[in-house]
């Protein structure tokens, strides 16, 4: 029985090294490393997305979007919390923000440089009431990179301790003293 | 205790919070006694599953998905319907009701019911509130007064265990204390705005049933100290707060006199006829449907408000077939709640020196003071107001990169904010009826409950009154920014049902005697919300509790005596 595992196993081992190897261009488009309920996304987008929230909250001397997987979350939150309609303006709104990208720059979001991607973005940002898709998608994809950092373990323990167990309260504690 | 018995000294109908408190009571006086719990069992500590969880360990940071959001447009509009306690309310569509006039019904169906879940607000009733019907003739008189009840107020607390302080006040009286915790600054300072500008108003710690310094009694329990966590609707894995899981239940097993049997659904009180008293309790077993029947020669029905309700309403008889005990054609009717729709917010620019640290499990508190001695304003009886407020970061969100990420890590605090909520008190209509649906029924065969109940222009007034009221005293303390809100929320979501099997001391306008024992069936005792004659303003639990623990004595009195 032992024998007949280790055979299968090696033949399993085999089978997946072959899938490994086919390349990458045989595929239509580059796949997610999530699967998404309500909406899809190509392995590009989701790139792209890790890239936009690490723009918007970078790593510094201290972890940013990227390290703390902002855009996995994000995902999450539109595909389980959202209506319809919002993931349908969200998904809208990234094709519009890459296709304007792409226009300004002649490459994609993911591949401008540093200069490039912020002068895109301090320009949505200076058009914030804004009511198309390419702002709802900007919007949406900065306040769910702001909730992933600021409910991150990295930052509860960081920046803006959480404790679970207080143990105490203090009704009226000098300011210094807890900051 | 054996699996197969179905006769028992005692039969309780619910686990919640009187429910509980009966089955405690029973069982430390050595009756046998079945509690019977229509939801799952759960365990203290054991079956608290998110109790330690962090912030970032919940899958969507707290909030619920979508769909089940629309799924259960009822239970999302309750205020501890997130990822950490969703598993302790009832789903929309877990037991239907038809709502004539809309109504958010907040059920809590496991052992231990909503005291799971509960603000954990416990100021007692006065003179004041007890005397309200018979001054102004809406609603029977009430059978008791403050002094029949005291005791059992006492009795209760010590057990309980109550935080609060020796105010003084004839609107609230005091009780069995364990130590306050510090009021913040901010409330400190408008108790002093507050008092300077009014000489009967007054606001206090608000008391609660938390341990901040545990007597023996409570060590005795397996609870033990607060930690000021202020995640109580989880489950507390300290007992810090009062819940039947981590007190009278454990407490009443440990007699070895309780019988708890969750998945029960109760159908209805079996009457006798030959015997002219109630003989059991007829119950569905929520997973097989198998119908099983226990006796007991005595029966508290503590439900919660609206199935203790539907419960009497589905036990007919030839005798009762209006409904057991309902002589009076009072059951279903002369229903209320606590209207809270209203609030008011502001901001404070002093105090700039001093914040809060640490979490307080309460807040403070402005007793009752309109209609207090006498009707004064074009409004029946009155309100209470809660109040609190803290100083958050002023995190700025303005921009993207380097300087956002600065932002969100800055510690400079913000204003005080503050905030009030309006705690009316409703008055009970016989047009606002609970009834059962002839022909719809639930998957165990039972009518649906029909809830026919609304606000009325009383409580308008109400509310106008509280901005008019709040806003001077807001002003007066220097407060700026004032805004007030009408939620316009269904009533319900107060989750302070009450009445529909009121008590009094007439048998022809009311269902219960000043024991709680229905009038027309002696052996039947209703100890919840079910039982109440008016609502006054205060959160009603310690009331429940002390009335079960006075009828519980009464009882076991009574079946001594071979009265029951």
């Amino acid at each position: 029985m032992i024998v007949n595992r280790r055979h299968a196993l090696r033949q399993f081992l085999f089978v997946s090294a072959g899938i490994a190897l086919i390349p990458s261009c045989m595929q239509d488009k580059s796949k997610a490393s999530v699967i998404l309920k309500n909406f899809t996304i190509d392995g590009d987008q989701e790139m792209m997305l890790a890239e936009l929230s690490e723009t918007i909250i970078p790593a510094t001397n201290s972890p940013g979007a990227k390290d703390i997987s902002a855009h996995l979350f994000a995902l999450k939150m539109l595909d389980d919390c959202y209506r319809k309609e919002d993931q349908q303006q969200f998904v809208k709104g990234m094709e519009l923000f890459e296709k304007n990208c792409t226009t300004q720059f002649g490459s994609s979001f993911a591949k401008c440089k540093r200069e490039q991607r912020n002068s895109f973005l301090q320009k949505i940002e200076s058009n914030k009431n804004s009511k198309d898709d390419q702002q709802f998608f900007y919007n949406t994809v900065k306040r769910l990179t702001i909730q992933a950092y600021t409910s991150s373990k990295f930052y509860l323990t960081n920046i803006n301790v959480y404790k679970l167990v207080p143990g105490k309260f203090h009704g009226c504690a000098p300011v210094k003293a807890t900051a | 205790m054996s699996d197969n018995n179905t006769t028992f000294d005692v039969i309780v109908i619910g686990s919640g919070m009187t429910g509980g408190w009966a089955a405690k009571e029973f069982c430390d006086k050595g009756l046998k006694t079945l509690v019977l719990e229509r939801g799952r069992d759960v365990k203290h500590l054991k079956d608290y599953p998110t109790t330690n969880l962090y912030p970032w360990e919940f899958e969507h940071r707290g909030q619920m998905p979508y769909e089940v959001q629309q799924a259960n447009p009822i239970a999302t509009r309750c205020y501890v319907f997130h990822e950490d306690a969703a598993h302790f309310v009832v789903k929309d569509n877990e037991h239907p009701y038809l709502q004539e006039k809309p109504f958010d019904w907040i059920r809590g169906y496991q052992v231990g019911g909503k005291s799971l879940l509960w603000a954990r607000q416990t100021q007692r009733w006065s003179d004041y509130d007890f005397e309200g019907p018979a001054r102004d003739g809406y609603a029977v008189d009430w059978p008791v007064r403050y002094k029949d009840i005291a005791p059992w107020y006492s009795y209760v607390e010590k057990f309980v265990g109550i935080s609060g302080n020796k105010d003084g006040l004839a609107t609230l009286p005091d009780g069995e204390f364990l130590p306050a915790l510090e009021m913040s600054c901010i409330e400190t300072y408008f108790k002093t705005a507050v008092e300077k500008n009014y000489k009967d108003r007054h606001v206090i710690y608000a008391r609660c049933a938390h341990l901040t310094e545990p007597n023996q009694i409570h060590l005795d329990q397996g609870r033990g100290q607060c930690q000021n966590r202020n995640l109580c609707q989880r489950g507390c894995p300290f007992g810090g707060y009062f819940c039947s899981n981590s007190s009278t239940i454990p407490w009443a097993l440990k007699t070895g006199n309780l019988t708890l049997r969750p998945h029960s659904v109760v159908h209805s009180i079996i009457y006798g006829e030959m015997k002219g008293k109630a003989t059991g309790v007829r119950v569905i077993d929520a997973q097989t449907k198998q119908v099983i029947e226990y006796s007991a020669r005595v029966i508290f029905l503590n439900a919660a408000a609206l199935n203790t309700n539907l419960i009497l309403l589905n036990s007919t008889s030839s005798r009762f077939p209006h409904g057991l005990g309902n002589d009076s054609g009072a059951l279903g009717k002369y229903f209320a709640f606590h209207n809270y729709r209203a609030r008011i917010s502001a901001k404070y620019e002093g105090l700039k020196e001093n914040t809060t640290d640490g979490r307080s499990p309460t807040g403070a508190y402005l007793p009752r003071f309109r209609n207090v001695v006498k009707q004064e304003t074009d409004f029946l009886r009155g309100y209470a107001v809660t109040f609190g407020g803290g100083r958050g970061k002023q995190l700025k969100y303005d921009g993207f990169g380097k300087q956002l990420k600065d932002n969100l890590a800055i510690k400079e605090l913000g204003d005080w904010h503050v905030g009030s909520q309006m705690m009316g008190e409703t008055i009970p209509k016989a047009s606002n009826t609970v009834s059962l649906d002839p022909n719809k029924k639930d998957e165990w065969g039972i009518p649906l409950l029909s809830l026919n109940i609304s606000y009325d222009d009383n409580d308008e007034k109400m509310i106008r009154d509280f901005f008019e009221q709040m806003t001077e005293m807001f002003t007066k303390a220097g407060f700026t920014d004032i805004k007030t809100n009408d939620s316009k929320q269904a009533p319900g979501l107060d989750i302070h049902e009450m009445g529909g099997c009121r008590m009094g001391n007439e048998p022809k306008t009311s269902m219960l005697n000043k024991w709680n024992q229905l009038h027309a069936c002696k052996n039947v005792f209703v100890t919840d919300g079910a039982m109440m004659i008016s609502t006054s303003t205060q959160n009603p639990s310690l009331t429940y509790m002390a009335f079960t623990a006075r009828a519980a004595d009464y009882a076991m009195t009574a079946m001594k005596k071979g009265e029951l």
